[in-house]
């Protein structure tokens, strides 16, 4: 979802919604590591709005990043704006930043009736809505939930929240299938589950925290790693307050064609308050070590076209069921497909989806009908082990140096860099446009490659990225 | 002299049966889930309360029994119940955790095997943990024929799994439940501000009442009702809420929580049944059904077990309700005791509300009933547990014995009164407890039984018996 | 007892009696009554007397560095703890 005309406030609140599920037990340091990783997708924030937007961000964007986002979208009118203080709440931060909140002020009172686009809702950000009510300035928040249904947010963001709701549409959509599971108590119930019901009987399982995003407090074991795996999982658990705070998910890991990782799928929509669902991108997610999410291919060829019918089935009774319990706005439904083709529903976002960007750059690039003339394959996290610290333009000059000599790369966007170059072990996002799927995911292959032999990185760790 | 017999019915021809050894393990059975996360005034009341309920292991089994129990046990009680029921008790006294080594260990095996009638011992326990696994295993080591009681220590996981208030919730959806049976309309939340918003939002669906309960709750532990009132709530009370509830409901900071709407209960006496089950690698067997009645609508107050406790057809659907939620439990892997208790509304629907997957406050009289009316589906027993009084002439077993000597319980004709439990008066709680179980034809003639012994000592009658008039 | 200590016991009978739901008449109310077995009074409105009480004597009820448990024994133990926590 995007503004209508006039222009976007857009909060790039992740680290916020985040870390609303770290309220007890969590201290400083680990809220911080989950303040930095969102802190650093706030470039994608850019790209929401698909144009004029004044974007509020927890750390400085680099200024040739948004230059090349601006002559993306033709406009000049994307601004940021960085509000001071350390709270990992974005929406408290401009609260308590007297010149930025003036700043918001007089941007909302030049613009006819501005959109408000975000992550996702949190209480900071209900809060920050409220304020803005009481001065007396309408803004419209496409695509971001009531207030009142924030419980509903916060409860289906949880791995035994969202499984419940699943296993309840299960038993009267018979296109739904839920992964045989269980939610137990905690992790040592959790893992004697596991062993004495999926690993004797030679199943692999997935065991997941209530709360975690982006693949992280999942975990697979497999039969044969046994007895090994599980004593892993508890050594890791051990310094994971995830594990420690509410319950635990067991699941049977649904294998690929293979035997093993499957292939995962995304479809991002929208519901209205009538039900009514709409499909904002249906796509190929890229998963990294079985878990974690790397990035998406969106567009034509991403997902075949029976299957695409079925997760749009299958979504379209998750949005009427939010619906229901009083949700409106952007949610996602993920899936994995095992050999015989059946799509298997492993977790619900009721937030903004993470391929939100390239959904924009896709629109941005072919048009209303992007998703049958074109394709875009984005990568949120490409590591350069053993990279010295690169600069943006670096990175900018080597992307240019590839797009050059590639005549079937449309066009080739760094979507995250600002935050995440600087870090000790750095990387970064990008997006290839293309004219189908099959075509974007070559030249992103090629691109990687590309990229460290520039840099004169070993290759042969590309070899352990994420599965096309 | 009462027909003891199995659980598998009266055949003494065929062999004597396993002689039972009791381990009323409770607080073994609630330290992982429930008292790690008290503060500790509270995890002292736990505790207290599962001592209590630990006197009911003395009831347990049918036969000549063997008690380990961490409570001290009041003599002239087990003396009564060995003449009335005709049966040897002997008491052992063990740790709360069962931790016994060495020579404790040792002079168990040795007792154990000295009061073994030869064809050894079937366990019955609250809830079989991997520590009571542990415990039966080194006495088997030490050459104590022992059966097991539920679980083995691997698939301990089905029964906290069952046990929690998700798998509850979890357990219905996957169980073919007969037809039109539902759960009470709730939701699982992560976090108590959540599971108030979820409350809110059933309270202005029409529900009167909503009750918060945290996933690891028991006994009325962790709960937390909310009535209608808290929609007009400010953010400065919402504020309190979750300050404040933790402290008053502990467990009420740990996740999930299911809020859950309040069924009204039905104004019958038999509006909270509850059926139990036993579940074994052969099958499941009914173990009975009863009418239980609650105070101040949450803890376990007391039951009525045996012919008329129920009518027919709710006796019927509520064994068809707890067969169905079995056959799920024993697909997980699940063995042993399986209860599950119910409301009826006051439109004469049965709702499920909790499974336990552990004997229960009830589980005595089931065995009561068999023990001592010989298993043949005769007769009926009513109790109420730990009523209070502060009345300064019941100080002592003795002193309640004396006032109940006319109800006394007369073996040769199956009625009248025991004395199940008695906690004097102390420092900390100036009142005495006392339990009671009274045995007749039928549950009106045992309730009455039970009114009548209640009455003489002074005690308020619950409503629940009063009804059954 | 000082006329300073009544005038506070009073306030706080005040408020315990004007939660709803008490199972002993207002004007019956005294120290002793213990607010659960005596007075009927469950949880969510025991919150309720927290907020009413904060906003009374200006306090503020923190049950990590409070031991809370014993303050809602009695009306009595309640009064205890808010003269503590004014004299704190």
């Amino acid at each position: 979802m995007t503004s209508s005309g006039g222009g976007s406030l857009v909060l790039a609140n992740h680290a916020e919604y985040n870390a609303q599920c770290m309220q007890t037990r969590f201290d400083t340091n680990e809220v911080k590591v989950w303040y930095e990783g969102g802190a650093e997708l706030g470039d994608h924030a850019l790209f929401w709005a698909r144009g004029e937007a004044l974007v509020i961000v927890s750390e400085e964007i680099h200024p040739r990043l948004l230059e090349d986002v601006r002559r993306f979208f033709g406009t000049k009118a994307i601004d940021t704006v960085r509000p001071e203080g350390d709270a990992a709440s974005l929406s408290d931060r401009v609260g308590g930043d007297r010149a930025v909140s003036e700043q918001v002020r007089r941007w909302l009172r030049t613009v006819d009736r501005p959109d408000l686009l975000a992550w996702g809702l949190t209480p900071p950000l209900a809060a920050f809505l409220r304020a803005r009510a009481q001065e007396g300035v309408e803004v419209r928040t496409p695509g971001i939930p009531a207030i009142d249904a924030l419980w509903v947010v916060q409860s289906l963001d949880s791995k035994p929240g969202f499984r419940l709701l699943a296993e309840e549409l299960s038993r009267t959509h018979t296109e739904i299938h839920v992964p045989e599971g269980f939610i137990l108590p905690d992790l040592d119930v959790a893992l004697s589950a596991a062993e004495d019901h999926f690993l004797r009987a030679g199943q692999s399982v997935v065991i997941k925290a209530a709360r975690g995003t982006g693949g992280y407090s999942t975990m697979i074991a497999t039969p044969f790693e046994q007895p090994a795996a599980l004593r892993r999982i508890r050594a890791l658990a051990r310094f994971d307050n995830f594990w420690r705070v509410g319950s635990v998910v067991v699941e049977r890991f649904v294998a690929g064609p293979d035997g093993a990782t499957p292939t995962a799928y995304t479809v991002d929509a929208s519901v209205g308050a009538d039900g009514s669902v709409l499909v904002e991108c249906l796509g190929r997610m890229l998963i990294k070590a079985g878990k974690r999410y790397d990035g998406a291919v969106i567009g034509k060829g991403a997902v075949e076209p029976e299957l695409a019918t079925q997760l749009r089935q299958v979504t379209d009774v998750f949005g009427r069921a939010l619906a229901e319990r009083g949700f409106t706005g952007l949610f996602d439904v993920d899936f994995v497909v095992d050999a015989e083709g059946r799509a298997w529903v492993c977790e619900m976002n009721v937030r903004r989806a993470s391929p939100s960007h390239l959904v924009a750059i896709a629109h941005q690039a072919f048009g209303l009908s992007w998703a049958t003339d074109g394709a875009v394959f984005g990568r949120d996290y490409l590591y350069l082990r053993g990279s010295l610290q690169l600069t943006y333009d670096d990175l900018r000059r080597i992307a240019d140096d590839f797009r050059h000599q590639s005549p079937n790369t449309v066009d080739l966007l760094i979507t995250q860099a600002s935050r995440s170059l600087k870090r000790r072990s750095p990387y970064f996002g990008y997006a290839l446009l293309g004219a189908d799927s099959w075509i974007c995911a070559e030249e992103a292959a090629r691109f990687e490659k590309f990229v460290y032999s520039s840099l004169g990185l070993n290759i042969a760790v590309l070899d352990n990225r994420a599965r096309v | 002299m009462p027909c003891w017999t199995t659980e598998r019915g009266c055949d003494p021809s065929v062999g004597a049966a396993p002689q039972t050894l009791s381990i009323p393990n409770l607080s073994d059975s609630y330290t992982e889930r429930i008292t790690q996360f008290l503060g500790e005034p509270s995890r002292r009341n736990w505790l207290a309360g599962c001592a209590r309920s630990s006197a009911l292991g003395l009831f347990w089994g049918i036969g000549d029994r063997v008690v380990l129990c961490p409570a001290r046990w009041i003599e002239p009680l087990v003396a009564d119940l060995e003449l009335a029921l005709g049966q040897r008790i002997a008491v052992h006294r063990i740790p709360e955790d069962l931790a016994l080594a060495g020579d404790e260990l040792d002079q168990l095996a040795r007792r154990l095997r000295e009061f073994d009638s030869g064809s050894g011992f079937q366990v019955t326990s609250w809830s079989a943990t991997p520590r009571l696994n542990r415990l039966v295993s080194a006495l088997r080591d030490r050459g104590v024929t022992i059966l097991g009681d539920g679980c083995p220590g691997s698939s301990h996981w089905s029964g906290e799994y069952l046990n929690s208030k998700t798998g509850l919730r979890h357990l219905v959806q996957q169980a073919r439940l007969p037809s039109g049976l539902r759960l009470p309309p709730g939701v699982v939340c992560t976090h108590l501000e959540q599971a108030y918003e979820a409350a809110v939002s059933l309270l202005r669906a029409g529900h009167a009442r909503v009750l918060l309960k945290a996933d690891r709750g028991a006994g009325g532990f962790g709960q937390l009702l909310v009535h209608a009132g808290v929609l007009g709530w400010n953010l400065r009370k919402r504020d309190a809420l979750a300050r404040v509830a933790p402290t008053l409901a502990p467990l009420l900071a740990t996740s999930p929580i299911v809020a859950e709407a309040w069924i009204e209960h039905g104004p019958e006496s038999y509006a909270t049944p509850s059926v139990m089950l036993r579940l074994g690698d052969q099958g499941v067997e009914l173990i009975g059904t009863a009418a239980t009645f609650m105070e101040l609508g949450t803890a376990h107050a007391g039951a009525v077990v045996g012919t008329g406790a129920l009518p027919a057809p709710l006796n019927g659907a509520l064994i068809e309700l707890g067969h169905a939620l079995a056959e799920a439990a024993q697909a997980l892997g699940y063995r042993g005791p399986f209860g599950v208790d119910a409301v009826v509304n006051p439109d004469g629907e049965l709702l499920p509300l909790e499974i336990n997957a552990r004997r229960t406050m009830v589980s005595h009289c089931y065995d009561l009933l068999r023990g001592v009316f010989g298993g043949t589906g005769a007769g009926a027993v009513a109790s109420c547990e730990f009523i209070r009084s502060r009345d300064t002439e019941l100080s002592s077993y003795e002193s309640v014995r004396a006032k109940l000597k006319e109800l006394w319980l007369r073996p040769e004709s199956c009625c009248g009164v025991l004395i199940s439990h008695l906690q004097p008066a102390s420092e900390h709680d100036e009142m005495i407890r006392v339990s009671l179980v009274a045995f007749d034809n039928n549950a009106a003639d045992a309730a009455g039984l039970l009114r009548q012994a209640l009455q003489i000592l002074g005690i308020a009658v619950p409503l629940a018996l009063e009804e059954r008039a | 007892m000082t006329h300073m200590q009544d005038d506070l016991d009073s306030r706080v009978l005040a408020e315990v009696a004007s939660m709803r739901g008490l199972l002993v008449e207002p004007e019956r109310l005294r120290l002793e009554h213990r607010l659960r077995e005596d007075l009927g009074l469950e949880s969510i409105t025991l919150i309720e007397l927290i907020v009413a009480i904060e906003d009374a004597f200006d306090i503020r009820i923190d049950p990590i560095t409070m031991n809370l448990e014993d303050a809602l024994i009695s009306v009595g133990s309640l009064a205890a703890f808010v003269r503590e926590q004014h004299r704190g």
